[in-house]
């Protein structure tokens, strides 16, 4: 049988010397959609950031697991060339670097090919349509002026064209309008309908997963799993908070 | 857990070949009233041209050495061989100049550059232009585009010895006194009025001889309504004794006019670089500075912009990357000295492998510079603890009727950013360099399309290496 | 004594600026000056007599020949000090009233130990059209957790050549908060020189200049930052009317080993009348990566916009003018905590007397 698309054994995470998870053990198989819940301050980013490999956030204990192989101590650039993908929470102005040239060069990393700017602009010119962005984003400054919406999108947009295994989406649905959601959860079920990856999905908002089929949902309280349910566990955290589980 | 990229020295294979010189005809080395002497009876210099290097030379001998700025200990002028003739006379036609020169600057890109985009090119090898050539059309339309030597003698004799040497006189600091003493080739651009050239001159300076200076002397006139752009770029192989680059540019730029001048300077990093360049803005017009500094072992430069008449701009754009052995002590000098002037002022620095840069600045606003705007903006990026950047910007307000806004930053590449870079799949070091790049950007956005290109080269050079 | 340089800037830049340094000529040697002491009920602040040999090294703003001058006065400093542990947080006043016609000098050392905190108001006052010379130099001695706030505030005579030095040293997670008023003199040399040398020390100051006439201002501030983790803010605002001088030197320092330290300098000049002569120099000087320094400065008329707004509402010119200055001078005087002493301060700013009711 073939081994989970991602499998994290008994993970302690510390930042700045302090621990912040203790002990995480999290399976996610290929083409399975999870979500990762909890309060806020419950160190649910911290667990995405680790995947990732953010050199602020120290492993003192476990290790991460990716198609198999080890990843623990694997660089940042590396775990993405392998499929890893991390959506942030307020992603990085970078004044200078073009959206266009950001993507692909990235694009040319992943699949270690040369990539020609027409063919460049053709890929890309599809996915930009679905998520209501102008061509002309991609003369844009990485980031740089765009609003909580475009940048979100400019986001989904890279998940799309990077089209990792494994896609870590951190809080995309915060702070955007309604309109905004629905584009960013179109791109999301794109992402599952044609790349085929996985995802976790990292929230406390639950509007940006009704249209998508969730297998499994993981509660995180002060750096623990507490609970795992399918996705009916969704509207009743809705309903109820997580009071139940912040015991 | 977090590893630091440790970056090479650049790769300067690209500018790093000499050829010998061949029959070159040489002075001492040294500065003695019977070198200059030697010199002005060498270039056939009018009368008053003699006396006049002579009156230098009196001066250099009684000014101090700066007091401020980066040592100059390890240069030793009793060294420095001030004039040293290439063995060719000046051609127009690139087929007649000697083998190894034409080599140089083919590897240097200069005549692919001529055919493609320049309308005019001049370049000087060691003391003197080698070539020189303006497109038919140019010159047709009355531009006047040649080495300062023949120009002293020709038909615009009297408009040479009106402007040489007056926007920036020998007594302005002791290296523009030796300028005056030993200067030699360089260019004389004249813009008639209402000449608008739409794509640029160019002057290549190229220092070949070990031990030796350059002096060239730019003078440029453009005249009303006119527009030029002119670029400069200069290199040289490395040798391990000081050379020494003096220089001296000289810009009118008339009413209503516009001048771009765009320099790319990456002397070798034995080479002192002590310039001096300055433009006398009249009525309405603007002078505009992109200036790129990468090599030499000292700098000292500091445009300086005079605007003088009513209306007159300054825009000036800059960087500096000072990496292993460098002290690149580089800016910028603004004289407000007329109503509704402004000036506009944005660099950029890079500090890297135990460089230092420093950003030097001065912004003068007179008392009848009413309704005047002042600009500027600085920021340094430190690459490494081991490194130093200073800014040190004065500013002199003398009429309250006018706006100056001064912002100054300092910091390093983000950790945030090249994580965020990794995450999609980029290596450090292409993080770090991309980072970088893009700090640089203002630069070559102003740059034309060969020189940015070049430009990022030198920054990819510069930051990439092993990460160990 | 004859001549003085003073003000030194760190690092120099060309000399046609003249900025580098100031030169003082014809300065009188100095006599003692005894301050009058105010301590509050109930304050642990301790004040004594001190030879402040042990400060002798520590860098000031105006600078070594300071030193010299106000040795010639000979006398013992005065020093303020609170002991390990104890609040003194409630404003000790020193009051300095120098005489008209004579040269006068004062060394004051500040010293708060480990886990105190010290709050001192220092006042320079004169008769309203007194002529005369001052100095005054300040030590600040900050141990470990320790805090001084201080507040100077000049109200000197019109014909005052005044000079005004501090140097400070503060420990791991000392910290100084301090405010500076200039109203008073005629011819005033600043100078504060604070070295950040423990891990996590602050430096907060802010400096208001309020001059006109001919009055010449020439200041040097620097924070130099030696601890990790050091933080500076300092603010420089100021008005200049007639046909006042001034020249701001600013300058933060980044020395080796202060990994994480911020440092950030503003400026804002309002320049009142067309014959005032507004010089600046902010100067970032940097040896170590891991640091963020900031300066920024705006200096000139009033902002269009809020002038056209003020106008609107039907406050002329001239009007809006003063009101920015006195808003300005009203923000930096709610840090004096002393309600009399600021109340006395204002009025001298709007009339030129310290008459309160």
């Amino acid at each position: 049988m073939a081994e989970n698309l991602l499998q994290v054994e008994n993970l302690n995470v510390n930042v700045d010397d302090k621990e912040i998870l203790h002990g995480i053990d999290l399976e996610i198989g290929r083409q399975e959609t999870h979500v990762l819940m909890g309060p806020n301050g419950a160190g649910k980013s911290t667990l995405g950031n680790t995947l990732m490999g953010n050199p602020r956030y120290t492993v003192t204990n476990g290790r991460i697991l990716f198609n198999g192989q080890d990843i623990t101590k694997e660089s940042v650039d590396k775990r993405a060339k392998a499929g890893i993908f991390l959506s942030f929470q307020a992603p990085i102005e970078v004044p200078g670097i073009s959206l266009g040239d950001f993507l692909r060069s990235a694009m040319e990393q992943r699949t270690g090919k040369r990539m020609r700017v027409m063919e460049f602009r053709k890929a890309v010119q599809e996915n930009m349509e679905l998520l209501n962005m102008d061509m002309s984003y991609l003369e844009r400054d990485l980031n740089v002026g765009f609003s909580g919406g475009e940048k979100k999108k400019a986001e989904v947009l890279q998940l799309l064209m990077l089209r990792p295994e494994l896609a870590i989406l951190d809080e995309t649905d915060s702070g955007l309008d309604v309109d905004a959601v629905r584009t960013v959860s179109k791109g999301i079920e794109q992402y599952q309908k044609t790349v085929k990856g996985s995802l976790l999905i990292i929230t406390h908002s639950t509007k940006i997963l009704e249209a998508l089929n969730v297998d499994l949902v993981h509660v995180m309280v002060q750096g623990e799993l507490v609970a795992i349910g399918d996705d009916s566990m969704i509207e009743e955290i809705n309903e109820q908070g997580f009071a139940k589980y912040e015991a | 857990m977090k590893e630091k990229t440790k970056v090479s020295d650049i790769d300067r294979n690209m500018y790093d070949f000499r050829y010998d010189e061949k029959d070159a005809y040489k002075v001492q080395e040294g500065l003695t009233p019977a070198i200059v002497e030697q010199i002005s009876k060498e270039k056939k210099d009018p009368e008053w041209m003699r006396e006049f290097r002579l009156h230098c030379l009196d001066i250099y001998n009684q000014i101090p050495i700066p007091d401020w700025g980066p040592s100059i200990d390890g240069l030793d002028m009793d060294n420095i061989v001030t004039y040293v003739r290439p063995n060719t006379k000046m051609q127009g036609d690139w087929k007649d100049v000697p083998q190894d020169i034409k080599d140089t600057f083919e590897r240097l890109g200069i005549p692919q550059a001529e055919r493609k985009s320049l309308a005019g090119v001049g370049a000087q090898y060691d003391s003197e232009l080698v070539y020189h050539n303006v497109k038919d059309e140019v010159a047709q339309q009355g531009v006047v585009y040649s080495d300062i030597e023949s120009a002293l003698h020709g038909e615009y004799a009297d408009l040479i010895r009106s402007h040489f040497m007056k926007l920036v006189p020998p007594t302005d600091h002791k290296f523009a006194a030796l300028h005056g003493a030993v200067w030699s080739g360089g260019s004389f651009v004249y813009v008639p009025e209402g000449v608008h050239l739409t794509i640029p001159l160019q002057s290549y300076f190229r220092l070949n001889a070990k031990g030796a200076g350059q002096f060239e002397h730019t003078l440029i006139i453009v005249e009303d309504n006119a527009y030029l752009h002119f670029i400069e770029g200069c290199s040289a192989p490395k040798y391990n004794v000081a050379n020494l680059h003096a220089g001296c540019v000289e810009l009118y730029v008339g009413k209503n006019s516009t001048l771009r001048y765009s320099t790319i300077e990456n002397w070798s990093k034995n080479m002192y670089n002590l310039n001096t360049k300055r433009a006398i803005v009249a009525e309405g017009g603007k002078i505009e500075w992109v200036s790129g500094s990468f090599g030499s072992h000292t700098s000292y430069l500091y445009p300086m912009s005079v605007l003088q008449g009513r209306g007159a701009r300054c825009e000036f754009t800059g960087i500096t990357f000072a990496g292993k052995g460098q002290e690149l002590d580089t800016g910028a000098k603004v004289v407000h000295n007329a109503p509704d002037t402004s000036s506009y002022i944005n660099t950029k620095s890079i500090s890297k492998d135990g460089g230092v840069s420093v950003f030097r600045s001065a912004v003068v606003v007179k008392p009848q510079a009413k309704r005047s705007k002042s600009a500027v903006s600085c920021q340094s990026l430190m690459v490494d603890n081991i490194s130093r950047s200073d800014t040190i910007p004065a500013m002199d307000i003398r009429t309250n009727d006018a706006d100056v806004g001064h912002e100054a930053r300092i910091g390093k590449i983000s950790d945030e950013a090249v994580f965020y870079l990794m995450s999609r799949g980029i290596s450090e070091e292409d993080a770090r360099a991309m980072i970088v790049s893009g700090f640089a950007d203002n630069v070559s956005k102003e740059l034309p399309l060969e020189y940015a290109v070049e430009m990022n080269n030198l920054i990819n050079l510069e930051m990439k290496g092993a990460i160990g | 004594m004859n001549d003085m340089r003073v003000n030194t800037l760190p690092s120099p830049t060309w000399k046609w600026l003249k900025m580098n340094y100031a030169d003082v000529k014809d300065v009188q040697e100095a006599q003692a000056c005894s301050p009058q002491v105010e301590i509050p009920e109930g304050s642990p602040a301790v004040v004594g007599r001190t030879d402040a040999a042990v400060y002798r090294e520590y860098r000031t703003g105006v600078g070594y020949d300071m030193v010299k001058l106000v040795d010639t006065a000979g006398d013992l400093a005065y020093e303020v000090a609170a002991e390990a542990g104890q609040k003194a947080d409630k404003p000790v006043v020193l009051r300095m009233d120098f005489d008209a016609d004579k040269s006068e000098a004062i060394r004051v050392v500040l010293r708060a130990e480990e886990g105190s905190e010290l709050t001192v108001i220092m006042v320079y006052r004169s008769k309203k059209e007194a002529a005369g010379q001052a100095a005054v130099q300040t030590y600040l001695d900050v141990k470990k957790n320790a805090k001084i706030n201080l507040i100077q505030i000049d109200v000197l005579g019109k014909g005052f050549r005044f000079f005004n030095d501090i140097g400070g040293r503060l420990e791991d997670k000392g910290q100084t908060d301090m405010t500076n008023i200039i109203l008073g003199g005629k011819e005033i040399y600043e100078g504060c020189s604070v070295d950040l040398a423990g891990r996590e020390s602050s430096l907060e100051a802010d400096i208001g200049y309020f001059i006109g006439n001919t009055v010449k201002l020439d200041m040097n501030y620097e924070a130099v930052h030696h601890g990790k983790k050091s933080e500076c803010r300092m603010d420089a605002n100021g008005v200049l009317r007639d046909k006042a001088e001034k020249l701001f030197r600013g300058t933060i320092d980044f020395r080796d080993g202060c990994a994480g330290s911020v440092g950030n300098e503003k400026e804002d000049v309002l320049m009142f009348d067309d014959g005032v002569i507004n010089r600046t120099i902010p100067l970032i000087l940097c040896v170590e990566e891991d640091v963020e320094g900031n300066h920024g400065a705006t200096i000139g008329k009033l902002d269009n916009d809020l002038l056209f707004y003020m106008e609107s509402r039907g406050i002329d010119e001239q009007s809006a003018y003063r009101a920015i200055a006195d808003a300005r001078l009203r923000s930096l005087c709610r840090k004096i905590p002393d309600s009399a002493i600021r109340c006395r301060t204002e009025n001298y700013f709007e009339s030129g007397t310290e008459e309160c009711e």
